[in-house]
This record gives structure tokens, sequence and C-alpha cells, in this order.
């Protein structure tokens, strides 16, 4: 007897409805989604660290490729959770890594402070208008912060 | 977008999901459980992925794009290219929206192609969508 098909492997007596099993993993995402923030602390404390060895020894180009690594990771798990602010914020960062050399003697205080404003929205105690304003303190702090005044390494 | 079942058993369906960001594989693995999917495999690289598929074939295989250091897309063309895993249905899942994307997807060899961040609805219709084709082509 050739074996059944998908198709028919999924047509058994225990068909339920799909309408049912979609709530059921809307659900099941939400609950998840909510908890986003104690999910994603470990990988948080793992970026803040990569960040440190990435500064600390600016010219060894895979220490910033595993710190832009785990920077997209944080970015792509905040838009899957909808953690909008957590992805808006990784990407501002990924953007000032961007435009920046790392000899730029102002990314250590720019990495801080974009850090700090993922973790916040991370957690998810703060209000849209307190992430927003944050993000619009965030956009002119690097516009003060010039771009391309480098230092000694 | 009406879905292409009412009604579906998936406990004998064999889920693996492949992506290095461990939420995202915590998320999709809990939604696929809620959906009563049978068995729900994770690797959290190509490798580990690779290994897993050749100790049993999934049904179906949910792929990140954006892995290190061997991404989706190079892990696509390896099943691919491997005999006993070419006809595994492959559902991309990454934050790359672009037409071209799309296509490189498709072109090389995807089943569909989901953008983040997405729903479960979504999911499940592009689960329901390879369980329909299989009526007509064997998977």
């Amino acid at each position: 007897m050739p074996p059944k098909s998908l198709f028919e492997r999924c047509q058994g007596a225990g068909a339920v409805s799909v309408a049912q099993l979609i709530q059921q993993g809307e659900a099941a995402a939400d609950s998840l989604m909510k908890d986003y923030g104690k999910h994603i602390q470990d990988r948080l404390d793992e970026l803040e660290s990569l960040a440190k060895t990435a500064l600390d020894d600016r010219r060894d180009e895979k220490k910033w490729d595993a710190f832009l690594t785990a920077l997209r990771d944080v970015q792509s798990s905040g838009a899957t959770a909808g953690s909008v602010w957590t992805e808006k914020y990784a990407i501002a960062l990924l953007r000032e890594l961007d435009l920046r050399k790392e000899s730029d003697r102002h990314l250590p205080l720019l990495i801080a402070l974009h850090l700090d404003a993922i973790r916040l929205a991370a957690n998810g105690n703060a209000s849209h208008a307190d992430l927003m304003g944050l993000g619009d303190r965030l956009t002119l702090a690097s516009e003060k912060l010039a771009v391309g005044s480098a230092q000694a390494l | 977008m009406p879905l292409p079942l009412d009604r579906v058993d998936l406990s004998q369906l064999d889920v693996l999901v492949i992506d290095d960001n461990k939420f995202i594989r915590l998320l999709l693995s809990d939604v696929l459980r809620s959906f009563a999917v049978g068995t729900v495999r994770e690797a959290s690289s190509a490798d580990q992925a690779l290994f897993k598929i050749s100790q049993r074939r999934p049904d179906i295989i949910l792929c990140d794009w954006m892995m290190a250091p061997l991404d989706g897309m190079a892990l696509l063309k390896r099943i691919r290219r491997e005999s006993g895993m070419q006809r595994i249905p492959i559902i991309m899942i990454t934050g790359h929206a672009t037409s071209e994307h799309v296509s490189e997807a498709l072109g090389e060899g995807a089943d569909s192609y989901i953008v983040k961040p997405f729903r479960p609805a979504t999911l499940m219709e592009h689960i329901l969508k390879i369980i329909c084709r299989s009526q007509v082509e064997y998977l």
C-alpha cells in the first residue's frame, strides 16, 4: 500500500475546526509576546557584553561582527514579537554603526544610550508616548555627537 | 483570504523549526503546538537542521533566512541538492519584504514565504496550502 499523502494524514477522525486552532495559536503567541521582555533578558545581557568586547578591541572585525549579529537578532525578535520600539532602537543603532567608523569617539556613549533604550522597550513597561519621546532624544543625541571625530585606538 | 480547509488534524504532522533566534524558535514552536501539531522539532543552526533532517524526514520545514554562519538561503540550496530531502516543503521566514527576496527564495525552491512580523493565522494558512498541495503532488 502506498504511503498516505500529507493531506490524507491530516484528515483523520480527530480533525478540528481550523478557526479554533488559529484562535489557540493567537492566544499562545499573545501570551509569549507579553513576556517578551523576560525571554529576551539573557540576549540583552549578551548584547551588552558583546558591545563591551567590541569596544575594548575596536580593530577586531570578528568582535564587531558578533555584536552586529546579536543586534540584528534582537531587532528581528522585536519585530516578530510586535515590540515595535525594540526593533526601531535596534535599527537606529545599526544605522549609527553603519555611519560611523569603529574609531568614532562617541560610539561608546551612543551604543550605551541605544542599548538602554532597547532594554526599556523590550521590558514593555514604558508607554508608547515615552518610547517615542526617547526615540526623538536619541536622534537628537546622535545629531549632536558629530560623526567623524575619531579617537586614537 | 478564505482558508483552503475548514477542519484539520495535525497530530501526525512533523515540523522542523530552524532559527538561530531562541525567542522566535520558542514562539513558532508554541504556536505550532497550540495548532496541535504532533511533532515539533527545533534546530538553532543549519548544521543542526541537516542532522535532524537526516535523522527523520520532517513533513514541513520552517526556516529563518538570517542565520550565521550558514544562512537560510544557503541551507535551502543544500536541502534541494540532497537526495531524500529535495521534496520537503520549506517555508522561508524573513524580515526581508522586497519582491527580489521573494523571487530569490521561490526561485531557489522555497515553497512559500512569510515576512516578519506575522500572526499565527498566516502561518496556518501557509501550512494548509502545503497540505492541500500534497493531494496532487507527492511531498
